[in-house]
Order: structure tokens, then sequence, then C-alpha cells
């Protein structure tokens, strides 16, 4: 059963050169556990189709089912607390709150939820020690590695346990260690708690660490 | 509770800025308590004079008197209130007066005035302006054909001191009655007003000559009849709970009869004074909130660039679930602890420099004649005025949140992607 139903999905931006089409009819299911790679050159749609999974934008027509939840017909307000309880992200420039410390920003996705402090406490050091930060647990963004942000951004996307991660270019920042260290976590993170990703990225190490990988071209599957 | 956290966080993230709105803030209410106090205290200097002058704290009359104004409304139980008043120790001195409305002719033309038949030395006691004698004494004797009058009356009648003045004036039955007087004292009433409209004449001797007293009784060293008794408390402004428990203190037990005693306070006695320390206070508030709104502007400004600068930020925030109403508290607290932390420092100097200056007072060399001329001191004594600083604190409270108002609107028409795209 899929935990992600794209059906006939279009996305066309209208711009002064006339219309863009972002995404042209992509269908397209994601199984729960699956750690998945939409790949493609720039420009060709991976970002955009990222941001219609996560509810962020909204396709021109089609639908989206997530776990059997149609979104694209939701309300605003409605959309915000589904992400919220149902999506991690992870975002090529990490974007950690820079006034939070680490375990801060893991926990706040909890706090948003209305998660009580012990146990938002107890899950973010969890998660913290899960991708090898826990002795950053009080460092600020402006104190860590750009790595080590990344690691604190997945973190924070796995805290309340979400349906799923989509990440956008998530190694697009990073230098070879720190993108093996990140891959490693997130590897293990979807073997050990079965949590699904979904990548989009042109870059090689994450393409080869896919268990499947989407090629998008000109918005389209090919 | 963690979004007052970064709340207060993202205030220090430039700290420069914001410690610039909160020393505006400091500044802006430091000086606006301290123009309230400065005025305050000008206006207090200003009322207690015109009540020392010829008003007192605290008036006693008969009702019908009030209504009225006849000749026989006196006061019916003379001898038990001024015991009341002997033994309240928040009383310090108190007069009685009759009071005559009379037509005065002498030297070269005539005035209608208004005759106060005073006991001399207790009047003085009460009030300043028959203290301030130019010309001549304030009566030689206690009882006698003497008249006191104010220099403007005196000018415009053309007399000087032992000159002879004629009072005509309504008895006790209603008949018109003229007495002879002669002028001894002249005094400097505190305007001119004052001085061309009131006389002073012994209270027993126009007791008399209005029928009010016998000629037995005239001889009697004590008051023996008044229209209205004056006294004078420690504090002015305390003056509602002195009166109200004269009153309550008189009436106890009291038949019918004596409820026709009236007992007001300069504010009801003279209403303008009380209406125009209302209209100060709401003035100062008025002058006081001009001043926030002009800072409000400023931090509207700086939350305005806060919110511009977090454009990113503020569209994760979206991104990862924080709702609209969580991103409007967010600004909104954010713009509120930025004005609240300039608050204290503003209220704490504008309340030591008040403590600091009602006891040493400022001087005003430049305008000391003007001054004196108006009856003032030409140093001024502000005052201390806690009563205005939980207004402020609400103001301050309103202007922030209608500060963040416009930088929160901003912040919610952010879009998630186009916000997290900027650089």
């Amino acid at each position: 059963m899929s935990l992600i139903r794209l059906e006939n999905l279009n996305k066309i931006y209208e711009s002064q050169a006339g219309e863009v089409i972002a995404i042209n009819g992509v269908s397209l299911d994601f199984k729960a556990g699956e750690f998945s790679s939409i790949v493609g050159p720039s420009g060709c749609g991976k970002t955009t189709l990222l941001n219609v999974i996560g509810g962020l934008d909204k396709p021109t027509s089609g639908k989206i089912w997530i776990d059997n939840t149609e979104i694209t017909s939701m309300r605003d307000k409605a959309l915000i607390d589904f992400r919220l309880k149902n999506i991690g992200f992870v975002f090529q420039a990490y974007n950690l709150i820079p006034v939070l410390s680490a375990i801060e920003n893991t926990a706040f996705i909890l706090e948003l939820q209305g998660v009580e402090k012990r146990v938002r406490n107890e899950r973010a050091m969890e998660l913290l020690k899960a991708v090898g930060l826990e002795d950053k647990a009080d460092s600020r963004p402006n104190q860590l590695s750009g790595g080590q942000q990344q690691r604190v951004a997945v973190a924070r996307a796995l805290a309340s346990r979400p349906q799923f991660i989509l990440a956008d270019e998530p190694t697009a920042n990073l230098d070879s260690k720190s993108t093996e260290t990140l891959l490693d976590i997130m590897a293990e993170l979807n073997i050990k708690e079965g949590t699904t990703f979904v990548f989009s990225t042109h870059d090689q190490r994450v393409i080869d660490r896919a268990r499947r990988i989407i090629y998008l071209e000109d918005g389209q599957i090919k | 509770m963690k979004i007052i956290i970064i709340a207060w966080r993202n205030i220090w993230r430039t700290p420069w800025r914001s410690l610039v709105v909160i020393g505006a803030m400091s500044l802006g209410v430091w000086s606006g308590i301290f123009m309230m106090g400065w005025a305050n205290g000008l206006n207090d200097q200003r009322t207690i004079s015109i009540l020392d002058d010829n008003i007192g704290h605290g008036r006693i009359c008969s009702r019908y008197f009030l209504e009225d104004q006849e000749v026989f409304s006196t006061i019916n139980e003379l001898k038990p209130i001024e015991k009341l008043l002997l033994s309240d120790s928040n009383i310090t001195t108190f007069s009685s007066r009759v009071i005559c409305n009379s037509m005065i002719q002498g030297g070269s033309g005539s005035a209608p005035v208004i005759a106060y038949g005073v006991n001399p030395s207790s009047e003085k006691r009460v009030f300043k302006s028959v203290q301030n004698i130019s010309s001549g004494v304030f009566f030689k004797r206690q009882v006698g054909d003497e008249v006191v009058l104010g220099e403007a009356l005196a000018r415009k009648l053309e007399i000087d001191i032992d000159d002879r003045v004629v009072l005509t004036f309504q008895d006790i039955n209603g008949d018109v009655r003229s007495a002879l007087f002669w002028l001894v004292g002249i005094y400097n009433g505190a305007s001119s007003m004052i001085e061309e409209s009131i006389i002073y004449v012994p209270s027993r001797t126009i007791s008399f000559q209005m029928g009010l007293i016998d000629s037995i009784k005239l001889s009697n060293e004590s008051q023996i009849i008044a229209h209205e008794i004056n006294y004078r408390v420690k504090n002015p402004y305390e003056i509602e709970k002195v009166n109200n428990a004269l009153e309550t203190s008189f009436l106890k037990n009291r038949n019918a009869e004596s409820q026709s005693i009236v007992f007001r306070t300069w504010k009801e006695v003279s209403p303008d004074l009380g209406v125009a320390d209302a209209i100060l206070s709401q003035s100062l508030l008025l002058f006081m909130m001009i001043i926030l709104l002009a800072m409000s502007f400023g931090i509207l400004n700086t939350m305005l660039m806060a919110v511009l600068e977090r454009t990113r930020e503020l569209g994760m925030l979206m991104a990862i679930g924080m709702n609209k109403k969580k991103i409007f508290k967010l600004i909104v607290i954010e713009t509120i602890l930025l004005s609240f932390v300039g608050l204290p420092f503003g209220l704490f100097l504008g309340h030591i420099s008040l403590l600091v200056t009602s006891k040493t007072g400022i001087t005003l060399k430049s305008v000391e004649q003007g001054f004196e001329q108006m009856g003032l001191e030409s140093t001024i004594y502000p005052s201390v005025v806690p009563e205005y600083y939980l207004p402020i604190v609400g103001l301050v409270l309103i202007l922030s949140f209608l500060s963040a108002l416009y930088p929160a609107r901003k912040a919610l028409k952010l879009n998630p992607i186009e916000s997290m795209s900027v650089l």
C-alpha cells in the first residue's frame, strides 16, 4: 500500500515569458520505508515536486494522497497542521533557528505539537545521540559546522516521528566526509526506525545510496 | 513558552539596534513622567495658592444658604460644629464668616461687593489674602465700623486709609439698611477680580447691622453666628476623606434639622479647580500618548526590519508547521518585549528624578516676575506621580501591540517557498 500517491500532477508557473511547466503529468507512488531519490538536472522540477508533495506548494492540477488523505484540496490552516504532524523537512541550507541550541531546535517541532517538556527533551536527546551530536546539544547553530547543522536538521525532521521525510538537496552544502556521515545516519534511521526518506538531489553520492531512483526531466518522469 | 524564549533571544540578535529602541523608550518615558510631575507640581502650587487665598480646603454652611443666599439662613448649630472641628486632628484651623451682599459707596462711585463678616484673627489663620495687607492693617479691633478692601476697589472708588465708605444691604427682615465704615486696610489679592468684589468687615459688627444679633451679643467675645465655616486640613488633596468623616461624625445621632448642614470640599466649592485637575490629568496622559506614539513608529520600523531580515527563517518556520497564529504571536511578543525592556528604566529614572526635584525644587529665574504676578512662587516643586505609572504601562502595552500589527501582517503574508529562496 502506498504511503504517498501522486496522480497526474501538473504544476505550471505563469511568467512574463509565458507559461513554465515545472511538473508535467507526474503519477508516482512511494511505499512506507522507501529510501528514494528524485534525480535530474538543475531546473528539471525536483524541488517543485518535493514542495508539492510536502504541501508547501499547490499543484495546478492532479491529486496527492498521503496515507489515504487527499491533501491537495486542504485549506492552508489544515495543511500546516498536517505538515506538522506527518512530514519532516530537511532543507539544503539547514534552516535551523539561530537563537535555539541544537537540542532546542530538535525539540521545537514537538513543542509546536504541544508535547510535554520532559518527553520532548528525551526524544531530542535520543535523536541527537543517533546523529552523533549529543555533546553539541547546547551549541547554537553558529557554533556548529555545516555537516553538524544538517545532522541537527535531520534530527529535527525526525523528532515527531513523521510518516516520511522530504530532503531537498541535503548534501549540497556539505563536504565529502560530512555527506557520508549524514547519509550513514539517514540510512541507519531508515533501516532501524523504518523512516521513509524522499530526496531530491543531483549528488552522485546520494544517488549511489538510494534504493529507488526516480529520474525527472523537464517535469516528467523518465 | 518557547515562543517567548525565541522572541527574547531574537531581540538580542541585533543588540545595538535593540539597545537604541530600548534607550529611546527609557528616555521617552522618563521625559514624559518628568513632564507629568512638573505640570502636576505647577498645577498643585497654583491650586494651593488659590485655596490659600480665598477658598480654604473645606466649607460648611446651611443647605438653605447655599440655595438662596438668604440673610437668615445661618448655621443653626455653630457651636457643636466648632467643637467637632477642634477635636479633629486632621483640621489645622478654621474660621467662620457672615456673608452680606452689599453695595459699597465711597469717594467717586459705588460697586457691588460681597462683604465677609470675619473674626480677624481666625480669618488670618485660614486665608493668605488677608495677610497680604499693602496699606493699613487687617482691623484694629474685633468689633467696630472698620472695613478692609482690595487695592483694585480702592483705586476704582478713589479712596484711601481713613476714608469713609457706606455699605447698603438687606437686613434679616428684608429691609434695606446702610451703615458707615472706615477704611482701615487695603489688601493685595490673588486677582483684581477678587480685589474688586470682596471686602472684609468685623463679623459681629455686620451681624448686628443685619439684625442677626442684638446689642447684647455684640459685646460677646466669641463668634455666635455664621453663614459659613471655612477650614484647612494638613493635605488639601485628602480633603474628601476628612470632609466625609466630619459629615458622618456630625450627622450621627442628630435630628432632621441637622441634615440641612452641608459639608463641601474645595472641589465642590470651586468646581473649576477640580475640573482643571481632571483636565490636566487627561492632557498629561494625552501628552504621554503622543510621546509613546512617536516611539511606537520607531519600534514598528525596527520590527519591520527584523521581519524582512528574517524572511527565510519565518518561511522555514511556516514550512515545518508553525501556524499563522503562532507566527503572529511571535512577532507581537517580540515587539512587546522590546518595548517593555526600556519601560522600567524610564519609570525608575522618572520616579527618582521627581523624588529628588520634589525636595529640591527647580527655580525659574527668567520667569520669576511673571510667576509672582500670578501669585505663584518661581521655584516649582514637581510632584511624584505614581498614579500615572499603571496607565503608562497600559499605553505602552497597547501601542506596542499596535506597532506589531504591520510587521506581523507582513510576516503572515510570506510564502514559505519564496521566503526560503531568499538569500
